[in-house]
């Protein structure tokens, strides 16, 4: 028993290392934009902690520096989270329905954790719940760890360590790469990249996230009524 | 904004978020039955990653801009230097690809576009 706990924690921090280098780096970029507007390290640790989404909080610490506005507050952050409930969408299979780590899995369901749990594929000596699990609390400690170092100490971090942010970059192409290799047809990933270019160039750049996730859910309606309608005949 | 305003601003946004993760499992998830969720909602499911991998990875090419705006926010220099290929960069390419190592090639091209 003991050996496989082992092995779901080494598996789990193994594949989060990409992770680890992205989160930490970027969070550290993000202590270092609160401490820039003046904020104490504490602001940029306990929002990584509390809020735990990068571009919810980049938005949220220029909203501390204005007038306070709740009901602004709760659109933006609906706006800009909105694609994190197309995540839960995908993971209703993969993640349990319940016990503690259901609601650990999805407090940690951002960018990276979404992506690194929906295509990793987790070998048949772990256990996939705990993988999952703990590659949510890895990239969780990487980004308070990087936040709590940028609003600490981040002007003289951020010159040391610059570049190494790429490897998210990577990790995405990587896994985007492995995916297209593996899929029967490209339809979702060619709609995906198509309808993000038209979208941002057709809605500009706060809202073109909705609208692509929007028209996509459409696509796949329409497909979804073809498939039926073919299925009857 | 006093230190009780930032209080509750920084809660709606935590709660806010999380209502945005958690919200998919509240509604679509059917307890006790025994069909689990509509084929409609699992196709979805199925349907979105790939299609989200090209979204996440349009937006992180842009990271490039950012990286270009919070260097001139901050004005310090974060702006990594993707074009002259330092040797950080090989070796984060390099970290990824040795996990999946068929495809070190992709990263690498990847390195070169960007």
């Amino acid at each position: 028993m003991h050996n496989n706990k082992w092995r779901d924690l080494s598996f789990a921090f193994t594949t989060s290392i990409p992770v680890m280098f992205g989160y930490v780096i970027l969070g550290i970029g993000y202590g270092l934009y609160m401490h820039n507007l003046g904020f104490s390290f504490w602001y940029p640790t306990l929002m990584a902690m509390t809020i735990y989404g990068g571009s919810v909080e980049f938005v949220i610490a220029s909203l501390l520096t204005q007038h306070f506005n709740p009901l602004n507050v709760l659109l933006i952050t609906a706006v800009v989270g909105f694609r994190q409930f197309f995540y839960g969408l995908s993971m209703l299979k993969k993640y349990p329905r319940k016990g503690w780590r259901k609601w650990l899995l999805i407090f940690g369901l951002t960018d990276e954790t979404f992506v690194l749990n929906y295509y990793t594929e987790v070998p048949y000596y772990c256990n996939a719940d705990n993988v999952h699990a703990l590659i949510s609390v890895f990239d969780y400690c990487y980004w308070v760890l990087g936040a709590f170092l940028g609003g600490f100490a981040g002007a003289a971090l951020h010159l040391q360590i610059k570049g190494l942010s790429f490897v998210m970059t990577a990790l995405f192409i990587v896994l985007a790469v492995d995916q297209v290799k593996k899929e029967g047809n490209h339809l979702s990933s060619t709609s995906g990249v198509l309808i993000t270019v038209a979208c941002l160039l057709i809605v500009g750049k706060t809202y073109f996230l909705v609208a692509t996730l929007l028209i996509l859910v459409g696509e796949y309606y329409f497909l979804y009524r073809r498939q039926q309608k073919g299925a009857q005949r | 904004m006093t230190a009780i305003q930032q209080v509750i601003t920084i809660a709606i946004a935590a709660i806010t978020n999380f209502i945005t993760r958690w919200l998919p499992f509240q509604l679509f998830e059917r307890k006790g039955k025994s069909q689990g969720i509509s084929p409609f909602i699992d196709g979805l499911g199925k349907f979105l990653p790939p299609a989200i991998m090209g979204m996440l990875g349009r937006v992180l090419f842009s990271g490039r801009r950012l990286s270009q705006w919070l260097s001139r926010t901050t004005r310090i220099d974060c702006r990594s230097r993707y074009s002259t290929g330092s040797l950080v960069e090989k070796l984060d390419v390099f970290i990824v690809g040795s996990r999946y190592r068929g495809l070190y090639s992709a990263g690498e091209l990847c390195f070169l576009v960007a």
